[in-house]
């Protein structure tokens, strides 16, 4: 049964067309979630434990990020300039907003002090506009742990994809 | 065919299936589960004082030390991390004779899973808005002055500087 040779070229075809069609899928959500939302990034995974107790390494969160009347107190993810890392924080001030745009200054819950040492050099604020890429609305415990893992382990990216890919192409209807 | 690897499959996705219906049953009760918070806030005492954000600065603010009682009724939700370490100041650093200041009990409920909610003021469906939990309008005093004030007294934490700046 698993014989590659024995497969029809048709039924191959199928399989792979299959495979793009998920594939294809795939994206279409995340690119039509990321339209809903407003955020380049709708959903993300919580990587360090600055937020405990609230949220932990693995955590899934939701982002929305319409309406950027952000307040204190809310959670928002947000890209320090220059570095593609995202950062689950607690807004703890706020100023500016209306005609001028509006600042935030966030603090992981976990963290001794506010997160002045982490933005960018010479920048002690955010900009809501510009460097938050949503604010939290919902959470799943634990479900995103298995990216931290392919990231912590690459091979385990490679053994994945050549198990997707075996599974697809050798499945018969 | 009933191959193992399809009855891994089909039990793996049967539990995938479930834990996500348990999921949104308990996200789900979140709406329906009343809420009726009350608080009471009151200002006990002000001061306001010169310091650094952190050891390694070099940046001056001022810092209003508030001493307040908070007495809550929050029926189901349980507190947490309630840690009364945070700076009040603002961007401008000095607060000294700032009037109009409010003090205003907030939160944040974090679910088991599902939705995030903040308090509200207003009704929203069986959850009744938050009845009190701010203070009367008051006014920061002016700078007190330099009588041997303790480090703690300044907001700085000590030993807290390897915790600072971790991402995410």
């Amino acid at each position: 049964m698993l014989n590659l040779s024995s497969l029809q070229p048709r039924q191959l075809a199928a399989q792979i067309l299959n495979f793009a069609l998920v594939l294809s899928t795939a994206f279409m959500l995340w690119k039509g979630l990321s339209v809903a939302t407003d955020s380049p990034s709708p959903i993300v995974v919580v990587l360090s434990g600055s937020m405990e107790p609230a949220f932990q390494r693995g955590d899934l969160l939701f982002l929305w990020n319409r309406g950027q009347d952000t307040q204190i107190g809310e959670v928002v993810v947000y890209n320090v300039r220059g570095k593609d890392i995202p950062i689950v924080h607690r807004v703890v001030r706020r100023f500016g907003g209306g005609s001028s745009p509006l600042r935030l200054l966030t603090k992981g819950d976990n963290n001794a002090a506010d997160d002045t040492e982490l933005y960018a050099r010479g920048q002690s604020f955010l900009n809501r506009q510009k460097d938050v890429i949503g604010s939290v609305v919902g959470y799943i415990p634990f479900v995103g742990y298995v990216t931290i893992l392919l990231s912590e382990y690459p091979w385990l990216k490679t053994v994945m994809l050549g198990l997707m890919g075996l599974t697809v192409v050798l499945q018969r209807e | 065919m009933h191959s193992t690897l399809v009855r891994a499959q089909t039990v793996f996705g049967f539990f995938t299936t479930v834990a996500f219906c348990v999921a949104a049953l308990i996200a789900l009760s979140d709406f329906v589960s009343p809420q009726t918070p009350s608080a009471d806030v009151k200002l006990r005492n002000v001061q306001v004082v010169r310091g650094r954000p952190n050891y390694y600065s070099t940046k001056k603010e001022e810092y209003a030390h508030i001493k307040f009682d908070l007495d809550t009724a929050l029926g189901v939700l349980h507190l947490q991390n309630q840690r009364p370490k945070y700076q009040i100041t603002d961007y401008t650093g000095k607060v000294a004779n700032r009037s109009d200041v409010v003090l205003e009990l907030g939160w944040n409920v974090q679910p088991w899973v599902g939705a995030l909610t903040w308090r509200g003021w207003r009704d929203w469906g069986v959850w009744k808005g938050l009845k009190g939990g701010m203070t009367e309008r008051f006014e920061f005093p002016g700078i007190k002055e330099r009588v041997k004030v303790r480090k703690e007294d300044l907001g700085t934490a000590k030993g807290g500087e390897g915790n600072r700046g971790k991402p995410a």
